[in-house]
């Protein structure tokens, strides 16, 4: 069963499921990472312009891009879980478009962006992400993504990144339990 | 042939980790020792592609056998495993090293996980094979019949062979289910004795036949049990 399957538990501070296979839960996002989500959010809009934003999650990197002076949002969530919540979130936000679905199937009736954010879970393009950022992101824009990794490397093998680091006290979860996080930052 | 049960088993879940090999390599974080109901995930090789980037888990399966009675040559042994739901490219058995203590008496625990010694040296006792949902009849190669005639205590070690005994990355949940309330069995074969030590100043270990006959086809030369 893939994680589009599964039948996600929201709560205040996080967003997760129960995996059979695994024996346990796996979080999905937690409230902790607030703080990251603001400077990807700072770093994404810091041209303003058009941001793509792909996975919406807890809608906390959602909430920050808003706060910004930009000309539009938009959001791919594949989620059927998640779907409601950012339709729901985006209902009063002109400047916002929902895309429902897999990146990888949209991307190529997708714009050009100032910036993105590239923030999924369970996805099975993944390593299709370096190679469709050249199509995504506009000459000069930027782009930044969630980083598992805690060193200046990034899971997606892409070059010519900086990294910014970032103090952290996660509670014990399934996707990061360190105390830094190095925040990519990579220009087109 | 002759048949011995299992004197122990046991499942153990390794730690999820994002790191492939911390995850083969690290305890485990449960042990189930002595378990009798069927276990669908008793080999796993888990993958998960979760949050930029993925988590690994892996399930290993130990076996211990009181082989103090084995003392003559080892010719042929078959682990006998009964499998249950299965989605496992291959499977492999491996010596389980010191797993349960090392003679049984201990229940399996979590820091038994990597008693196989992945990352290190793991002695492989068959090569890949195909994991069945009814009874899988596992030979065992030449190495583990020399241990198990050397070696009072014999433990086995039942993973995943291409992503966990072998460095194939995991890119998604295979594994391989046993069901423990069937007892697991090692059926073996030794070398015929024999009372003749030589004929005609030939050791008998140089002889395969006398009077044309085949020296396994025969009962005794001479009135001396062969």
């Amino acid at each position: 069963m893939s994680y589009l399957d599964k039948t996600l538990t929201f709560e205040s501070d996080k967003i997760y499921y129960y995996d059979e296979t695994y024996e346990g839960n796996f979080e999905v996002m937690m409230d902790w990472e607030d703080p990251l989500m603001s400077a990807s959010a700072a770093y994404v809009c810091q041209n303003g312009g058009d941001i793509l934003e792909i996975g919406f999650g807890m809608g906390i990197s959602a909430g920050y891009i808003q706060s910004h002076s930009i000309n539009s949002h938009t959001i791919i969530e594949n989620h059927p879980d998640i779907i409601p919540k950012a339709q729901t979130w985006a209902s009063k936000k002109s400047n916002v478009t929902i895309i429902t679905g897999s990146w990888f199937d949209v991307k190529d009736n997708l714009s050009t962006y100032d910036g993105l954010f590239y923030d999924t879970w369970g996805d099975d393009n993944m390593t299709d992400f370096s190679a469709s950022l050249s199509t995504l992101v506009k000459t000069g824009g930027v782009a930044t993504w969630w980083n598992i990794l805690s060193e200046e490397n990034n899971y997606y093998n892409i070059s010519n990144v900086t990294y910014t680091q970032h103090s952290v006290n996660p509670p014990s979860n399934s996707y990061f339990n360190n105390t830094t996080y190095y925040l990519p930052q990579c220009q087109l | 042939m002759p048949t011995i049960n299992a004197g122990r088993v046991g499942r153990i879940r390794g730690t999820p980790s994002t790191n492939y090999t911390t995850a083969k390599t690290s305890n485990g974080s449960t042990a189930t020792d002595s378990p009798t109901s069927n276990d669908s995930s008793a080999i796993m090789a888990f993958f998960s592609s979760g949050r930029g980037g993925g988590t690994f888990l892996f399930h290993r399966t130990y076996i211990y056998f009181d082989t103090s009675g084995i003392t003559a040559e080892v010719t042929s042994a078959t682990l006998k495993i009964t499998g249950v739901s299965s989605n496992s490219s291959g499977c492999v058995v491996a010596d389980g090293g010191n797993a349960f203590g090392g003679d049984g008496n201990t229940a399996l625990a979590t820091t038994d996980f990597n008693a196989v010694d992945i990352g290190g040296s793991p002695t492989a006792y068959t090569n890949q094979f195909s994991w069945n949902t009814s009874l899988n009849s596992i030979s065992l190669n030449s190495t583990a019949l020399s241990n198990i005639r050397s070696q009072s205590n014999t433990i086995f070690c039942v993973l995943n062979n291409n992503n966990d005994f072998g460095s194939t990355t995991t890119t998604s949940t295979v594994q391989a289910g046993i069901a423990f309330g069937t007892t697991i069995q090692l059926e073996y074969a030794v070398a015929a004795s024999s009372d003749i030590t030589s004929l005609n100043t030939i050791a008998r270990a140089s002889i395969t036949s006398f009077n044309t006959i085949t020296l396994a086809d025969i009962d005794s030369i001479n009135t001396i049990d062969n």
